[in-house]
């Protein structure tokens, strides 16, 4: 699922292992969200959009929105 | 340097997983070898269990707090490859054995285990992901 996830964690200035410790994944799984290798559950999708204070729908973008 | 939390608990849970499963080898190595094969086997059984089932319980930090793409790696990974291999190993027995040998009939009861268990795990997931229908 494709998302700005790489972009809300440079502008808060956070390397991946800083955001994957803040919100306690691997490192491995900011990784591939980040390269669009894995699509989240809702709770993650809901708990990385809490942390960067941000709709989820503005975080990962609905594909199936887009699409109509 | 950040201390990682998350991390240092991971690998703590990890190391905990994995000395249970050797401290279990070793125990139940010890406790087989204590006897003739078959003997005191409604002690030697349940024990061995009881064993395993320590085991397992040492391995349930690092799960809770194994994040859901490691998860999902997990059970892909033990589901696909691990049905894989333990097949790959049972048709080689049968191939070099035959079919009744004691070899080809353990690999069976084993693999029959594993579909056991795994009846038994789905049948508990799929009620616990009961709702009410409309």
């Amino acid at each position: 699922m494709k998302n700005r996830l790489r972009e809300l964690r440079r502008a808060r200035g956070l390397g991946q292992a800083e955001l994957a410790e803040a919100i306690e994944v691997s490192r491995q799984t900011i990784i591939a969200l980040e390269a669009d290798k894995y699509d989240p559950s809702l709770p993650m999708a809901y708990r990385l959009a809490a942390f960067f204070g941000v709709p989820v729908e503005e975080l990962f973008f609905n594909p199936w929105r887009e699409a109509r | 340097m950040a201390v990682s939390t998350y991390r240092n608990k991971m690998r703590l849970a990890l190391a905990l997983a994995l000395a249970a499963a050797v401290a279990a080898g070793l125990v139940g190595g010890r406790l087989v070898r204590a006897g003739e094969p078959g003997e005191h086997f409604w002690i030697v059984y349940p024990a061995l269990l009881a064993i395993c089932a320590l085991a397992f319980a040492a391995a349930v930090p690092w799960w809770r707090k194994a994040d859901e793409m490691q998860k999902t790696g997990q059970m892909v990974s033990w589901y696909w490859g691990g049905m894989a291999g333990a097949l790959a190993v049972m048709l080689g027995f049968v191939a070099a054995t035959g079919v009744r040998s004691e070899l080809s009939l353990g690999s069976l009861y084993t693999m029959l285990g594993q579909a056991a268990g795994f009846a038994v795990f789905y049948a508990g997931w799929r009620l616990r992901h009961r709702g009410p229908a409309a």
